[in-house]
């Protein structure tokens, strides 16, 4: 059974400082991280016309593809993906099993730059998520209870435009 | 119950629902007629991994956002997998984190097998993720019923229902049925968080 996934707000705080660095320190368009199971967990920076949630959904689809290819090739899996254009470029980096690191930029920076800055974000990262597993481990249920107590047929209706 | 991901920050609540069934039984049918009546500012794009002949190949998504519920944001990512058969690892990869399933059936008598089949790859793909299939919030949808050829409606659900779930008829390719299946697994998968969790 696969855990609950909840970001805590003083997590999420800290997340969004770390990529908003990464995003002036790398010079790049947008920065973010997504879960293996495709949900875009927080962003720096903006793109025309391009929605993060299913860019997410397409990066998680492709890295557990990868990863599968590697598993049935019995080699390591990887640790880095990188699509260069002669426009822009997509840098993804794990931060654990569970999330991955995403930098989109363009010639106004360079990929050593970003591996270089993206290396020490990925430490930070791995501690900010191991205080988050850590309170999710401790703390299995919702604290202030569920999202949804009390939400009726009539809610769901309304959401529907019923 | 798992919650896929809740962003207590921005007060945003994820669900992952995925349409499985054979190939050809109309899971991609029934996301399109969704995205189609979804207003453009409530809905991502629709991504289409598909062949040149239009089957999907690796899956069907896109973002779904709903409003709120008790203050939170809900929304919801619909994916389709893709229905032939020697498509089954990437099948399984879709399954990852699932919140809620909608079984596609196809009625048409000469797809009776097939129906079973992919009932019993997905328990089977479940299993792999030790997901326990009884918890899962769970729709059974007959499509197709206006096809002259189609097995009766209690003949299949003798067959294909495997928890007492709820059962709709539908003609995806119409929109019959569809907005009510996902209403159902909505309503399964809010009552389960509401249930379990707290």
């Amino acid at each position: 059974m696969q855990e609950n996934f909840i970001i805590y707000n003083e997590e999420y705080i800290i997340i969004k400082d770390i990529l908003q660095k990464l995003k002036i320190n790398t010079n790049a368009k947008v920065v973010f991280i997504t879960d293996s199971e495709g949900h875009c967990i927080a962003s720096s920076g903006e793109m025309d016309d391009v929605n993060l949630n299913s860019i997410s959904s397409l990066i998680a689809g492709s890295v557990a593809a990868i990863n599968s290819i590697a598993q049935m090739l019995k080699i390591d899996s990887f640790s880095a993906i990188l699509n260069e254009s002669s426009k822009e470029s997509l840098h993804i980096s794990l931060i654990n099993d569970r999330t991955m690191l995403v930098v989109i930029f363009d010639n106004t920076s360079n990929l050593g730059l970003v591996r270089f800055r993206v290396r020490s974000t990925l430490e930070k990262l791995t501690k900010v998520f191991q205080t988050i597993y850590k309170k999710l481990k401790s703390n299995d249920k919702i604290p202030g209870g569920s999202p949804f107590e009390g939400v009726s047929d009539e809610d769901i209706d309304r959401i529907f435009g019923d | 119950m798992k919650l896929s991901f809740l962003n207590y920050s921005t007060r945003e609540i994820n669900f992952k629902i995925v349409y499985y069934g054979p190939g050809l039984s109309g899971k991609t049918t029934n996301i399109k007629y969704i995205y189609d009546k979804v207003k453009n500012d409530n809905k991502g794009k629709l991504v289409s991994l598909a062949t040149e002949t239009e089957r999907t190949l690796f899956f069907d998504f896109f973002p779904l956002d709903l409003g709120t519920i008790k203050d939170y944001k809900v929304r919801f990512h619909l994916y389709t997998v893709p229905g032939q058969i020697y498509y089954s690892a990437s099948r399984k990869l879709i399954l990852r984190g699932v919140d809620g399933l909608v079984f596609v059936a196809d009625s048409q008598t000469e797809r009776f097998e097939a129906n079973i089949e992919s009932i019993q790859d997905m328990l089977e793909n479940l299993n792999d993720y030790k997901l326990d299939f009884a918890t899962i919030p769970y729709i059974l949808q007959l499509n197709k019923r206006d096809l002259p050829n189609v097995t009766p409606a209690n003949e299949l659900i003798a067959a294909l229902r495997k928890k007492n779930e709820p059962v709709l008829e539908g003609v995806a390719s119409r929109g019959d049925g569809v907005v009510e299946t996902l209403k159902a697994i909505s309503r399964l998968i809010m009552f389960e968080v509401k249930n379990k969790i707290g």
